[in-house]
């Protein structure tokens, strides 16, 4: 699988000098907008299974930020609520860097198709899998450097949880 | 292997190679670098590669970590 961003698409996003809790703040941002874009297409879908495979994907950008959500208390030494560390989360634009809105112009039929709708997937991780070592190979701090690297790990597990579902639909098309 | 392959001190490999290797290290232990045109870049790259087009690369060498393999394409 290829990435087919632009190569400045959402590295903006970042200065190169940020503290490793600051951009943790960042991607839970980018969780968040990638759990709702999920959760549309879940509920926008006619397709039982489509719909199911969605719901999977949202829930997994949860845990994923429930993880980092772990990791940002570690570094700041439990001083913040979730509370106040939700209320700093900005979700306008995906882990890929795209809004979640750009995404939609460019599939104006909702996907229907559960083979379609894993290709859709895959293409968002593996964006999402550029994005964050991109940041990483961006950014000064070594600290930093780690968090894109443990983010882009798990996108790596996730693409490759992806990639194994749609071998077996693959195969089960044939 | 190209005959030429012999008195480089570059290593070439074939794709799958080249994934097996991605696979097997860890990220940020390497730099993936793409050598080709934006617009290439833009029609698919592997993921986390950093753009320098060729004709750049002279100019911009300072940008490449040299402590770090690079895999470049």
């Amino acid at each position: 699988m290829v990435s087919r961003s632009e190569p400045d698409q959402g590295i903006y996003l970042i200065e190169g000098d940020e503290p490793p809790e600051e951009v943790i703040s960042l991607a839970c941002g980018l969780e968040e907008g990638a759990f709702r874009f999920y959760r549309t297409l879940s509920s926008q879908s006619k397709d039982g299974e489509v719909e199911s495979l969605f719901e999977r994907l949202s829930q997994a950008e949860i845990q994923h930020k429930e993880k980092l959500w772990g990791k940002y208390k570690t570094l700041t030494g439990g001083r913040v609520t979730r509370k106040a560390f939700e209320s700093d989360i900005k979700a306008k634009t995906m882990e890929g860097g795209k809004t979640a809105d750009q995404v939609l112009g460019e599939y104006p039929d909702w996907i229907q198709d559960p083979r379609e709708a894993l290709q859709l997937a895959m293409s968002l991780e593996t964006d999402a899998l550029d994005l964050y070592l991109r940041m990483a190979v961006k950014s000064r701090k070594e600290e930093t450097k780690a968090v894109f690297y443990t983010l882009a790990n798990d996108e790596k597990t996730h693409l490759r949880s992806l990639g194994n579902l749609m071998r077996a639909k693959l195969v089960a098309g044939r | 292997m190209k005959f030429s392959d012999f008195f480089s001190h570059v290593k070439t490999m074939d794709a799958n190679k080249a994934r097996e290797w991605l696979e097997e290290k860890p990220p940020g232990t390497y730099t993936l670098l793409d050598v080709r045109e934006p617009a290439e870049y833009e029609q698919g790259h592997i993921p986390g590669a950093t753009l320098i087009p060729l004709s750049e690369l002279p100019d911009r060498l300072s940008e490449i970590d040299s402590q770090k393999p690079v895999l470049a394409y």
